[in-house]
């Protein structure tokens, strides 16, 4: 077996930087509050002397302007998901270990790839598209794969197992993961690295240093264990819990393009695209809310997306600060059947983005479709914005008696107004052998407002103002 | 005068109407109307009309540019919160492929509708129906229009006009119904003298059946 794994010694940190739009100018510091310790720092407080593992009390003399984070393993925890989500697509046997590694099972994966360096660029690139700071090592168990990524790792990703049993051997047995007492033990007792442990024989070493080490030791050199290896869910779900409350719908734009980053690649890799996603935020004490966002040009592209929700967050006033984000997408649609040719179709193309735009805000775009009726209002019809209409058979016709004025108006009664009369009655009668029987005499007009008016005369001599000329 | 000639040719002073005639143009569809605006519509930009009362002829002014034969078969048109609802009808009677026409009727988001539409290449023209326009409003539209190579009518009634003393708009037209004239008069054109007035007979079919 060949394990590499891969330890994240900054995660909660990174999370935290990242989620800035601009280069912090002053130090960050990450505190456990049990022990009191400082756990992660950024480069500007190391350069000042606060080390991980310093006392908060310590650090807080050392740096008085330094933001203080609480540590949550949590917020690592999910880091470690969304990233083996990513990495499942280069590497089938993911092991999450705690809060802060991850081991990838390589063995099995090199069959799949013509050489070694074509799996390690793999998994290279998608740890790149992260950003994340990390440290590597590869060994032939899982515990010696991630001593070694932790204590000794290697300066780039590589899969050479022999030498890393030199490294092992090397290593301190400080760095061992055992008790206080058990070390004191083994102090004592005069060993000062693995190696030295792993010269004494199996049965001296249960009898003398108990079977917790015993075991322990088995275990540097083979796994002694079935792994738990990672399953990916069936849709996206990425979630980003936000290092500070944010009050501010637009705010939450910078954050969230970067799980539309991690959605645009989960898509890419798939070859699928989507049309449909949700936003949750969520909040300290009210329920959370979902945004659902559809489109009708489906794609992978995190551009297009994002500028989809900045309409749906224009939209929302916040009544609380949101502390955590969460994308969801289900729909998956395979990208073959939406491709499109770069010299055909890029018109079409165009205008699907535009409108999935442009409908985002506006749900009442139409367009109009002449339908053959002798009664106006019956002779057209409005169609969505992506229908096409064809002209009616023999439209000639029908366009003689309804084209005309421009503007149809509702009808109003008219009631003692002067008009110049310039053409009409026109009678239209129609409809004679169904109960919708109409007739109208239509006559051409100028008001006093010097409008040129289309008037109706009912049979019950009404006069009604039927349309006017634009 | 030798040192003006000096001047213009070491182009250091030039002639208003010189940035007129590298703009392009789009006939109206009026021959006379292209005259008074030094070849017609402009390409890009925002046109003003303003008009006493819905019904002066607005459309009939406008609707010309945008047939068919004008313009090419993958451009949009819209027609942002139109007063009255439209007879499709007489919009194909004029040429108009219906197609081609978008309607939208969201007063709310008209401008934030009509500067999007603007901006993208295959929108040809949007006809907004809006009330008044700050400059900034103007100058957004404009910005618009000139990225996407595309025009905006802006319609609205002349009275606006006491509000609005400069206008942004590369052309501004003041429309007044005389039956059976249109009165015209173009009250700005970018890189020409305005106040150039004329008569259209765009009803001259229905003025003909005058008792």
């Amino acid at each position: 077996m060949i394990w590499l794994a891969l330890y994240f010694p900054k995660l909660q940190l990174d999370a935290y930087l990242l989620q800035q739009s601009e280069p912090l100018n002053h130090p960050v510091i990450i505190v456990d509050k049990q022990s009191y310790q400082v756990v992660q720092s950024c480069s500007l407080a190391q350069q000042k002397g606060v080390l991980p593992g310093c006392h908060f009390a310590q650090a807080c003399l050392l740096l008085s302007d330094a933001k203080l984070l609480l540590y949550r393993p949590e917020i690592a925890r999910k880091q470690l998901q969304t990233m083996a989500q990513t990495l499942y697509q280069v590497c089938a046997d993911i092991v999450v270990g705690g809060c802060d590694r991850l081991l990838l099972r390589c063995d099995r994966m090199l069959q799949y790839y013509q050489t070694e360096t074509s799996l390690l660029t793999a998994i290279q690139d998608c740890l790149q598209s992260f950003n994340y700071q990390y440290q590597s090592a590869s060994a032939t168990s899982q515990l010696a794969a991630c001593l070694l990524a932790q204590h000794a790792p290697a300066r780039h990703l590589c899969l050479q197992t022999q030498k890393s049993s030199q490294t092992l051997a090397k290593l301190s047995i400080n760095c061992l993961p055992v008790t206080a007492k058990q070390l004191k033990n083994l102090h004592r007792m005069g060993f000062k690295n693995i190696a030295d442990l792993q010269r004494l024989p199996s049965y001296q070493v249960g009898r003398h240093l108990g079977s917790e080490l015993h075991q322990l030791i088995a275990e540097l050199q083979a796994d002694q264990q079935l792994a738990t290896y990672y399953q990916p869910s069936e849709h996206f779900t990425a979630e980003l819990e936000l290092m500070y409350e944010v009050g501010q719908a637009e705010a939450l734009l910078f954050p969230l393009r970067r799980l539309f980053m991690q959605l645009q690649n989960y898509l890419t890799r798939r070859a699928v695209i989507t049309d449909r996603l949700s936003v949750i935020l969520h909040f300290r004490t009210e329920p959370a809310k979902k945004i659902v966002i559809t489109s009708q040009q489906a794609s992978a592209q995190s551009g297009l997306w994002l500028e989809l929700v900045k309409y749906q967050l224009e939209k929302i006033q916040l009544t609380a600060p949101v502390l955590n984000l969460t994308l969801n997408c289900q729909t998956f649609i395979t990208a073959a059947n939406n491709q499109t040719n770069l010299f055909s179709q890029q018109d079409h193309h165009s205008k699907q983005t535009l409108f999935a735009r442009l409908s985002s805000r506006c749900r009442q775009i139409s367009k109009y479709a002449l339908v053959k009726d002798y009664r106006l209002k019956h002779a057209y019809r409005t169609i969505a914005w992506h229908q096409t209409s064809q002209l009616p058979k023999n439209y000639q016709i029908f366009s003689q008696l309804h084209a005309g004025p421009i503007y149809l108006c509702q009808h109003q009664a008219i009631d003692k107004q002067k008009f110049t009369l310039l053409a009409g009655p026109q009678r239209l009668v129609t409809h004679w052998w169904s109960q919708e029987a109409q007739q109208q005499d239509y006559f051409y007009a100028i008001n006093q407002q010097q409008q040129y008016i289309r008037l109706i005369k009912t049979p019950t001599l009404k006069w009604y103002q039927d349309a006017l000329f634009a | 005068m030798n040192s003006i000639n000096n001047l213009i040719k070491s182009s250091k002073i030039w002639y208003a109407r010189q940035h007129q005639i590298h703009q392009p143009k789009r006939t109206t569809g009026f021959a006379r109307l292209d005259h008074a605006l030094m070849g017609g519509w402009p390409q890009s930009g925002l046109i003003e009309l303003g008009y006493e009362g819905s019904g002066s002829g607005e459309l009939a002014l406008v609707l010309p540019s945008l047939t068919q034969q004008t313009v090419a078969a993958e451009k949009m048109i819209f027609m942002v919160n139109p007063p009255f609802l439209l007879n499709p009808w007489q919009l194909n009677e004029q040429g108009l492929n219906l197609n081609q026409l978008y309607i939208c009727n969201e007063p709310e988001h008209a401008l934030w509708l009509t500067e999007q539409a603007l901006s993208h290449a295959l929108c040809e023209a949007v006809l907004l129906w809006h009330g008044h326009l700050n400059r900034q409003q103007c100058r957004r539209l404009k910005l618009a229009s000139e990225k996407g190579n595309s025009r905006c009518f802006w319609l609205h009634d002349s009275q606006l006009d006491a509000k609005q003393k400069n206008s942004e708009a590369n052309v501004k037209l003041k429309l007044k119904l005389a039956p059976p004239h249109l009165l015209v008069t173009v009250t700005k054109i970018t890189g020409a003298m305005a106040g150039t007035s004329l008569q259209l007979d765009i009803f001259e079919q229905l003025a003909g059946h005058r008792r």
